[in-house]
Order: structure tokens, then C-alpha cells, then sequence
């Protein structure tokens, strides 16, 4: 209950931050302008002898990478201070001092920004297929799952943000997280450089590195999730497989890796001063 | 009688090595319950960094405490203190019924319970007017308020109160001390770490001085600001001789623009001393036994442990 108590505390004051409120009416922006972007012009500009369903998956494919970077910038933005600027601000005080486990301060605050984060998503989400749905008629169940594994992406870049700021102030916390991001988005091009090198080193090195953070190849999952099982598509999956695709075993990663960002977060704020003039 | 604040050889070191600061050294301090405790010191003595210790804001160095009888870090033993922090700071976009109602939510309080007690607890900081007002608007005073509103929602046995009067006016220092001496009265020990030398004068049974990280004295307060047979003197004619001989039977004498502080050993010293000014033949003008306010009390123990 009392966790609960910070959750909702948590959520009441993320969805009043600047960060949220630009973020939302960027995100509706996006929703009016995607299918303007989309190669295939959205589900409802399906014309001549496209079929339909393979029309709209494309377009849902294309929309829903949009909305995983949209969803993990959100995320790093709104959970960035979230432990470091309370207690620069001093109000952390008034939780530490309550009857609270400062686990529980923690996993109530980690709460808030993954219910908000997944709410957003998967509204977003539901907004999208149901472009499509209307647009041309074409249910794409398939989007569903693959919308949760988006999800699941969300809820990491909000474990790794939460768990630096309980010890890195809000500029460093961004840099540090975008930098890890960035740096874990592009390991296909060092894994590519040592597969036409012949260097099994550097192909070892980018696969590995994959683990710092697995939110690129769980994409990489959703989008097979999305393509499912029609001949084209599993070409296609099965060719990118081939070359740096996700492994069976990341989604599972994933769910360990956001436990133990969890876990950690909760590790520093145990015996951690709290005093601003400490 | 079980102590509510049991502190043993309590330190807190900042830095390492040559930068390395005690700012609370070995402190031993032990409290009772239903005590109204005034901690006193100047700025930097380590007042603050104590009550965060005891509160697990920080955590010492070394030695222990217990609170209400149980170990430092003892989450529900929380349930039964209330703290105002010295600069609390507070979430200002919510309004006070919501401030206090989280607050409230905290200490595990079911909705119907918060309802009334967030009503009853604006009352008693005399914000009923303000509840819907958000915290952002508010005066300094009544953000004081409205964290004194806070500290006491869960009706705490044990309250920590971290300068509550510094940003009050009169009025409010005023409903502060009454509210300190209602919750007394109900048997809540209140631990007040003050500047504020005349409010703990009004409250406190019992006061400790800290300087530099060390408890320096301790006492009643009774025994501190007892008549401490010091006499205001102002008389015209009187001669070196006589002025020698003041000297000699004070502890102290101090001279202020003809007024002389005249701070005896004994009571019976206090006859012998107008005596000793009549038999002079100087014309006496004024002879006023006095009290030691806790603020010569205070400033005299600085000195000496400077």
C-alpha cells in the first residue's frame, strides 16, 4: 500500500513534467504525419495489387520503430532525475523518513514511470493498428505482441535511467544512457565490419556487447514478432538472422536485465547519504 | 522509564584522510520519554547531521543509537515519529489537502482515516483556509505550517523538529510553542534543535549544547537559567578601591557603560556585595539581582569550549 502510495505520487507528478507534455503532443504529431512517411503510405493508401495485410504490416513495422524510439526517449527524459533531483531538491526527505523500506521509495517510483511509459505505448500502439484496422479493413493481431516486446523496451530504458539516477546527476544520467544506447544501436555495423574482415573477434566483441543493453536486438524481435510466419516475411527474418538477429534467449534476457537494473537502483539508494550538504 | 532516544559514541566523518571533518564526534545523548529536549549550537556544531542520523537520512561512521527503543534503521518504529527537516522542501504542485493526504498515505493510513485527519491536522496548523491552495503559492510561513502539518499527522510519540520557527512571524512562533507544549502535555517527546534561544527557553525541560560534533553540556534547564546571583549595578562615586574590592569578591564583573554585571559565587554574596557598595559611601542607584538569560548561558559555554 504504501509502495502504491509513491507509485501513484510518481505518476501524478511525471504526467505534469514539461518532458510529458511535449512528449504527448509530439506523439500526436507523429500520429497525424506517419503515414505521410511511411513508404507504403499508411493502410489506408494500399492500392493496385499490393496485398492489403502485407501493406499495413509494413506500415505498422515502420510506425511501431517510430514509436519505439519516441516511447525510449520519453522514458530517459522523464525518469532522468527521477532519484537525483529529489534529493538534490531536498524533497526526497520527506519519503526517506517515513515508514518506507528505501527499496520500496524505489520500486514505487520504477512503478510510476513503467505504468505511465507503458500506458503511453500502448495507447499509442492500439492508435495505430486502429488506423490501420479502419483504414483498409486488415486486422494485424500480430502487432499486439510485437507492441508488448516495444513495451518491454520501454520499461528497460526506465529501469536503466531510474538505476544511474540514484547516483549520476540529470545531464550525466542523459548523456551516459543516450551514449550506451546509441553506441549498443550500431553494433551491427561492427559486427558487419568483422564478418567481412573475417574478423571473429570483433564479430565475438559486437555480440557480446549486445548485453550492455538488449533493447536493439528485442526491436529487432518485435519486428520478427510483427513480420510472422507468410513466406516473404520469414525470408526475410531468416536472412537477418543470419547476419546480427536477435537470439531466441534475449526477450528472456531482457526481463532479467530490467530486474537486476532494478535490483542495483535499489542497491545505491539503500546506504545512500541523503543530506544536500553531505 | 524507557529512553526514546538512546545515543552511543554517534560519529559522523566527511571526507578522507587530511580533509577528513568530524562533524559529530563520539556523541552520547540519552532522552526520555515524554522529555521536551532543546538542542542548541551554532552553525555547523552538527545539530542537523545528528537528527539526519537518527532519521537514517545519513548514516554514521560509527556507534549506535536506538529510537523508542529500537534500533536505528527500524522502519516501523518510523510509523510512531514525526520530523520536520530543517529545509524541507515540498512537491509544489500539490495542494495542501494533497500534500498532507499523501503524507498521510505513507504511514499506511486507509482513505476515510486520511480524510479526517488531513481536516483535523490543517486545523491545528491553521491552514483550513488554504487546503485547496497549491504549495507552490505559499508564504514561507506557511510552508513551516504545512511541514509541522506533516511531521505530526501520524500523531507521532517521538517529533523532531529542525528549526520550526526560523521563517514564522510572531504569531506563528507563537502557535508553534503552543502546539510543542499541547503535544507535551499529551506526552510526545520532542526533540527541537533551535536558534531560536527564547523559544526553547519557553519549551524545553532540558537542553544540550553541541559545538564542533561535541555534546559540550547538558542540563536542565532550570539549573542553567536559575538566579545565578548576578547583580546589575549602577552607582555614582565609586572609587578604584571599591571598584578593586567588587572584583575580588565577583566571579565576574563586566562594565557596560557605567552599568556593572556583577556575577556572585554565592547568594549570601549578594548582601555582602550591597554592602560593600553603601559602606563605600557611593550613591547607589540601582542593585537588580537577575536571572542568566539561556543566551549568556549559551554564548558563555561557546566561549569556553572554543
Amino acid at each position: 500500500m504504501k509502495t502504491w502510495a509513491v507509485t501513484r505520487f510518481t505518476l501524478k507528478e511525471t504526467i505534469r513534467t514539461k518532458t510529458m507534455i511535449i512528449g504527448l503532443v509530439f506523439s500526436l504529431l507523429y500520429l497525424a504525419v506517419v503515414p505521410m512517411l511511411s513508404t507504403s503510405g499508411g493502410g489506408t493508401a494500399v492500392v493496385g495489387d499490393i496485398d492489403q495485410t502485407a501493406a499495413g504490416r509494413d506500415f505498422l513495422g515502420f510506425a511501431m520503430g517510430g514509436l519505439n524510439f519516441i516511447g525510449m526517449a520519453m522514458a530517459i527524459f522523464t525518469t532522468l532525475g527521477a532519484v537525483y533531483t529529489e534529493v538534490e531538491r531536498g524533497t526526497i526527505l520527506s519519503l526517506v523518513t517515513k515508514p518506507l523500506h528505501r527499496w520500496q521509495i524505489i520500486v514505487g517510483k520504477w512503478l510510476g514511470h513503467v505504468l505511465l511509459m507503458s500506458g503511453y505505448v500502448l495507447v499509442m500502439g492500439f492508435a495505430l493498428w486502429l488506423s490501420v484496422a479502419v483504414g483498409s479493413g486488415v486486422f494485424i493481431w500480430r502487432f499486439f505482441p510485437a507492441i508488448a516486446l516495444v513495451c518491454l523496451n520501454i520499461i528497460t530504458m526506465v529501469s536503466l535511467t531510474l538505476a544511474f539516477s540514484t547516483f549520476l546527476p540529470v545531464i550525466a544520467n542523459a548523456i551516459f544512457v543516450f551514449l550506451i544506447f546509441i553506441f549498443t544501436s550500431n553494433l551491427r555495423i561492427i559486427n558487419a565490419i568483422g564478418e567481412t574482415s573475417d574478423n571473429i573477434f570483433l564479430v565475438i566483441v559486437a555480440n557480446f556487447l549486445r548485453l550492455v543493453l538488449p533493447v536493439s536486438e528485442v526491436s529487432d524481435l518485435a519486428s520478427v514478432a510483427l513480420a510472422g510466419t507468410t513466406p516473404g516475411s520469414q525470408e526475410i527474418v531468416a536472412s537477418e538472422a543470419a547476419i546480427f538477429g536477435p537470439r531466441a534467449w534475449s526477450f528472456a534476457y531482457e526481463m532479467a536485465y530490467i530486474a537486476l537494473m532494478v535490483f542495483f537502483a535499489t542497491l545505491v539508494f539503500r546506504k545512500k547519504d541523503l543530506s544536500q550538504s553531505a | 522509564m524507557q529512553a526514546a532516544i538512546d545515543i552511543q559514541g554517534l560519529t559522523k566523518v566527511y571526507g578522507f584522510a587530511k580533509d577528513e571533518v568530524k562533524a559529530v564526534d563520539s556523541l552520547e545523548l540519552k532522552i526520555d520519554t515524554g522529555e521536551v529536549f532543546g538542542f542548541l549550537g551554532p552553525n555547523g556544531a552538527g545539530k542537523t547531521t545528528t537528527v539526519q542520523m537518527l532519521m537514517q537520512i545519513i548514516f554514521p561512521s560509527s556507534g549506535t543509537a536506538s529510537i523508542l527503543g529500537k534500533p536505528l534503521g527500524n522502519v516501523e518504529v518510523r510509523s510512531r515519529i514525526g520530523f520536520l527537516p530543517e529545509l524541507f522542501q515540498f512537491h509544489s504542485f500539490l495542494k495542501a489537502d494533497e500534500f498532507l493526504d499523501f503524507h498521510a498515505s505513507l504511514y499506511g493510513m486507509r482513505a476515510a482515516e486520511r480524510r479526517v485527519k488531513v481536516g483535523e491536522v490543517l486545523e491545528q496548523v491553521g491552514l483550513s483556509e488554504n487546503s485547496n491552495s497549491r504549495i507552490g503559492t505559499f508564504s514561507k510561513g506557511m510552508l513551516q505550517r504545512i511541514g509541522i502539518g506533516q511531521a505530526i499527522i501520524n500523531e507521532p510519540d517521538l517529533l523532531f523538529l529542525d528549526e520550526p520557527t526560523s521563517a514564522l512571524d510572531p504569531i506563528g512562533r507563537r502557535d508553534v510553542r503552543d502546539l510543542i507544549l499541547r503535544l507535551r502535555d499529551k506526552g510526545t517527546t520532542i526533540f527541537l534543535n533551535s536558534h531560536m534561544l527564547s523559544e526553547v527557553e519557553m519549551t524545553c525541560g532540558r537542553i544540550g549544547i553541541l559545538n564542533k560534533g561535541k555534546l559540550i553540556r547538558i542540563s536542565d534547564l532550570d539549573a542553567l537559567v536559575k538566579p545565578a546571583h548576578c547583580v546589575d549595578v549602577v552607582a555614582d562615586d565609586l572609587t578604584q578601591e571599591t571598584r578593586e574590592k567588587i572584583h575580588a569578591l565577583a566571579s565576574r564583573v563586566e562594565e557596560d557603560n557605567g552599568r556593572l554585571a556583577v556575577t556572585l559565587e554565592r547568594e549570601d554574596q549578594i548582601r555582602e556585595l550591597a554592602r560593600l557598595i553603601m559602606d563605600s559611601g557611593a550613591n547607589l542607584l540601582e542593585f537588580t539581582p537577575r536571572q542568566v538569560p539561556l543566551e549568556d548561558v549559551f554564548m558563555q559555554t561557546i566561549e569556553e569550549n572554543a
